[in-house]
């Protein structure tokens, strides 16, 4: 047995913002892994006395690629701490701007953070490698060129409602501020028919969207891979024919338990939005999948817990985000056994670390917990069971599953809008306390708020990312990513490719992390990086 | 709910903004008394009231002797919300109340000579205060308190 | 052929995202058509690691040339000057930025962090967060107010929160193409081309500016948004509705007011309460002023206008 080799990559690119992973190998594999959050801003300090609304404002620009999911967030943390009533219309233009904003990552993601690496010296012998670095190539890759320009289409739709993307803040308390006419209805139709007969089908799945849906199953699926060339050498097939064959199935497993808010409110069942009506009032359903038992249940916002022990704070164990006092520590060396990063370790308070994204998604989507009416998706769930649970190419495939269930939905609203009915209803403002929530394309997203004496009292953030970067638990339990660390082969330290295909399966977003476990005061905060 | 808006002119289903700001008829109690008191005298509540009828009550209630709010004068825009958000309880059949919180005149105010013709809500075709907090018809020499230019 | 090098500090990405929303031209162009090489991007980039910390030094030292240095996101200073809030490749990200600036034959700020100190920099500004060249309104910045680079320019500021994708293609292919000597820039050292008109020019809500029609809330057919809900399109400049974003449309377009995000102020007022998404009035008077009117102006100019109103401008003109 050799000795361990530890090595310290800084920066992981190709996640949005900075990420350091520090990871112990031995015999060519990871045996233990930290990941440290890089970058503090301090934007809940920033909110702190502010106007209630300066959320609306400051939130969607804590991430520019989640904006339309932090802002849609801040104004259902609003509309619950005011009790507004919002109209049918206002939560069908707050959800297609959540779904065209997560149409658009998923080709970006895919394309421009994920198949980069599948042209990686490498897989130079890999069968596929050729045909990869042909289509994958940074900027000149045939479908890279495609497939990164074409993503700037769907967000033409998110700027007809609220005229630009990133960074509009067009959700508002009550409502929207947009009132569209029929011409941007029929613009955005012709948008999603062009996205569709450009990209989706030609190139994403080499078959129209109608033949994909009928996949409901893993056997489904191996034999609409075989049934035709078109399927196989689609980017869809390519990518799960490649990944099987660099062995994107042996690791990055995680915790295997899973955790979503659930998004999309129902246009008829959450005008009057409360923090206890949601869950049963939302489209997508939310959820906690344990794979151990493969079982099921709701998620709820009272079980969310910030555990301090390992990152840098002074605030003993663990809180909920409302009951939380943020008390940063003065000096921050880093010690792995003790304190290492500024994220907090996120928590279900009955099970512990959880994985969110995607792959949480449409596992929950496959349970039968929850409402009669919500969706349920058998797929994903399947295919965990059949491929003896999670893995890099599980979870990445998970995230290209829901490209036309989202589709679907956006068409959905384009025919549910009844454009001369309301689109805002005025709201009263008042003081109290609010819950907002949605799924970012990366995973769970939420926002609370306290409003005192009319002004923000205490606005706190849990990002997807969040969940699955954070360090280890008070009971030592790793952080999701560390986790699905384990196990890594790492064929090359000097280009450990391997480490960037994990964090890069969680489509991780450190822009939104750090600063959603910030400092009380501000002040004497610090922040490191590991050797 | 039947609004001034609807009876009288820009009959506006299309503006949900204006829809939505109509004040609520539960967020209040409409003092029976009043509406009843209306409803003897013009046939029809204010909230039932066209145009025409809504200057009659107007013009009626102010000749009459009633004592608006003049002053203050709001300063900012926090004073001016805070007016509105008191007019925003109100039901569209408490006339009374709406025109005394908003401080109505029939004649321009101050040295300045401040009328509705100048105003910020005012409509000159339509004769009509576009305030979704007050939504009532207005003359060019009227004035109230939430004039803004 | 040019090499650009992009870094981001105290960042959300905004910029980069609105980057590749580019059309005319798209990011690929920029490499495939312009002869761009990108040395790295996070979100883009090929390294990962010691292999990035290879690229930054060696455009330091001199062994690449470093043609154009972006930096999008504020320069973060804290705690008390160090900059260890946001290192990289296992330094302060200041140091990379100060090294780099120099080296670079052209520097440009994307957006208002690295402008202007952006949101970060709203008070207290815990990170310590600075622009480039500037904080807020007051001239110097990280790099000081004398800093040039290479090529004899001050940093290139592209403010807006983002910046939209065609001010920073279009920038970068007349650096890109030797059109650099024909950028004239403003007070903040923003492209002139783009910045000298205002975000009201163009603005589909003109007539009823014009003609002194509110709208009074959101989701309206009718009005403008200057009078009741904070529009600051009358004393913002920017080009958002001349060149539409993402193609289609722009914030005031859309019913959204403009925040003003390409001034150095954003966001006004510090966000205290009562000041968002609500027009600052006294004695019934709008505090800001569409730039260059005085009150006396104003009060007539509404006089008349009301006044010369068409019954038209009463109704809904954005209907369905």
């Amino acid at each position: 047995m050799s000795a361990v080799e530890t090595l310290d990559i800084s920066p992981v690119g190709r996640v949005e913002g900075d990420l350091d992973v520090r990871v112990d190998i031995q015999d060519g594999v990871v045996t233990n892994a930290w990941t440290h959050a890089e970058l503090f801003r301090g934007f809940e300090v920033i909110l702190r006395d502010k106007d209630p609304q300066a959320g609306l404002v400051v939130t969607p620009r804590a991430c520019g690629i989640c904006g339309a999911s932090h802002l849609s967030s801040a104004a259902w943390a609003l509309d619950t701490a005011w009790g507004s009533t919002v109209p049918r219309n206002a939560i069908l233009a707050r959800n297609l701007g959540q779904i065209v904003e997560t149409i658009q990552s998923l080709p970006r993601h895919h394309y421009g953070l994920f198949m980069i690496d599948f042209t990686n010296q490498n897989y130079m012998n890999s069968p596929f490698f050729e045909e990869a670095v042909k289509r994958y190539s940074p900027f000149t890759g045939t479908s890279y060129e495609a497939g990164v320009t074409i993503s700037g289409r769907p967000v033409e739709i998110y700027a007809l409602l609220g005229g630009q993307w990133p960074h509009s803040s067009y959700m508002v308390p009550g409502g929207v501020m947009c009132a569209p006419t029929l011409t941007d209805v029929t613009r955005a139709w012709s948008i999603l028919e062009h996205f569709r007969r450009n990209w989706i089908e030609p190139l994403w799945l080499g078959c129209s969207m109608e033949r994909y849906e009928e996949i409901q199953s893993y056997d489904d699926f191996m034999a609409w891979l075989d049934e035709k060339p078109e399927h196989a050498n689609s980017d869809l097939g390519l990518y799960w024919r490649m990944g099987e064959e660099i062995g994107l199935t042996n690791y990055g497993r995680g915790h295997g338990k899973f955790v979503s808010w659930g998004y999309l409110p129902h246009e008829d069942k959450y005008n009057n939005p409360t923090i206890e009506g949601r869950q049963a009032a939302v489209l997508m359903k939310s959820g906690v999948y344990d794979g151990a038992t493969d079982s099921h249940k709701v998620m709820d916002q009272v079980f969310a817990r910030e555990d301090t022990m390992h990152a840098w704070y002074e605030e003993g164990g663990e809180a909920h985000p409302f009951d939380r006092t943020t008390n940063p520590i003065a000096k921050n060396p880093v010690d792995i056994d003790g304190k290492y990063s500024w994220a907090t370790a996120v928590r279900h308070a009955e099970n512990g670390r959880l994985e969110a994204g995607p792959l949480a998604r449409q596992l929950i989507a496959g349970g039968d917990h929850g409402e009669d009416w919500q969706h349920t998706d058998p797929l994903i769930l399947d295919m965990y069971r059949k491929m003896d649970g999670p893995s890099i190419l599980l979870r990445h495939f998970a995230r290209m599953h829901e490209l036309c269930k989202l589709y679907r939905q956006s068409e959905r609203i384009l025919r549910e809008f009844r454009l001369n009915d309301e689109w805002y209803i005025k709201p009263t403002e008042k003081d109290g306390q609010g819950w907002g929530a949605t799924e970012a394309a990366r995973g769970a997203l939420c926002h609370w708020i306290d409003i005192r004496n009319g002004k923000i009292h205490n606005y706190q953030m849990i990002a997807p990312t969040t969940w699955n970067v954070g360090p280890r638990a008070s009971d030592g339990e790793r952080g999701p990513i560390e986790e699905a660390l384990i196990g890594t082969p790492i064929k090359n330290t000097a280009d450990p490719v391997e480490v960037g295909h994990v964090c890069r399966s969680y489509d991780s977003c450190l822009v939104c992390t750090v600063h959603a476990h910030d400092a009380k005061t501000g002040e004497e905060l610090a922040r490191f990086r590991t050797a | 709910m039947t609004t001034p808006a609807e009876t009288g002119v820009a009959a506006d289903a299309q503006s949900g903004g204006q829809t939505g700001a109509q004040p609520s008829a539960g967020a209040s109690v409409a003092p029976a008394t009043e509406a009843a008191d209306f409803l003897e005298k013009y046939g029809v509540t204010p909230a039932q009231a066209d145009h025409d009828t809504l200057v009659r009550m107007i013009t009626d209630l102010l000749n009459d002797g009633l004592k608006t709010r003049t002053e203050p004068f709001p300063e900012d825009n926090k004073e001016f919300a805070d007016i509105l958000e008191e007019l925003r309880g109100l039901s569209a059949d408490q006339l009374r109340e709406k025109l005394v919180i908003s401080g109505w005149l029939l004649k321009p105010y101050g040295e300045d000579e401040m009328r509705c013709q100048e105003c910020m809500y005012f409509l000159f075709h339509k004769r009509w205060c576009d305030l979704p907090e007050l939504m009532l018809p207005a003359e060019p020499d009227w004035w109230c308190r939430l004039w803004r230019i | 052929m040019a090499n650009l090098l992009w870094l981001q500090g105290g960042a959300c990405s905004g910029n980069t995202m609105s980057f590749l929303n580019a059309e005319e031209p798209s990011a690929c162009d920029l490499v495939t058509d312009f002869g761009i090489n990108v040395l790295w991007q996070p979100s883009l980039g090929l390294e990962l690691g010691d292999n990035v910390k290879a690229i930054l030094e060696k455009c330091i030292s001199g062994e690449i040339q470093l043609d154009i240095f972006v930096f999008e996101g504020s320069v973060v200073n804290a705690p008390d000057g160090t900059g260890n809030w946001n290192r990289f490749c296992g330094r302060p990200m200041k140091e990379w930025v100060r090294e780099l600036s120099d080296a670079a034959q052209f520097v440009v700020g994307i957006g208002d962090c690295a402008t202007y100190g952006g949101i970060p920099a709203t008070a207290p500004n815990p990170s310590e967060s600075q622009g480039l060249q500037f904080l807020k309104r007051e001239h110097g910045g990280f790099l000081g107010a004398d800093f040039t680079s290479k090529a004899g320019l001050p940093v290139i500021n592209i403010p807006g929160c983002p910046a939209h994708p065609d001010w920073v293609t279009q920038i970068l292919v007349a650096v890109a193409t030797g059109r650099a000597g024909d950028l004239t820039l403003d007070e903040f050292q923003r492209p002139k081309t783009f910045f000298s008109s205002f975000t009201q020019t163009g603005c589909t809500r003109n007539m009823h500016f014009a003609y002194k029609v509110s709208t009074t809330a959101f989701g309206q057919r009718k009005g403008c948004l200057f009078y009741d809900l904070g529009c600051r399109g009358p004393m913002t400049h920017s080009p958002c509705n001349r060149i539409l974003w993402n193609r289609v449309s722009s914030k005031t377009r859309a019913g959204m007011p403009c925040l003003g995000c390409t001034e150095p102020e954003f966001p006004f007022f510090d966000l205290a309460p009562g000041t968002v998404f609500k027009t600052q009035t006294m004695m019934g008077v709008p505090k800001d002023l569409p730039e260059g009117v005085d009150k006396k102006g104003y009060i007539k100019l509404t006089a008349a206008a009301k006044g010369a109103a068409p019954a038209w401008a009463e109704e809904d003109i954005f209907v369905v």
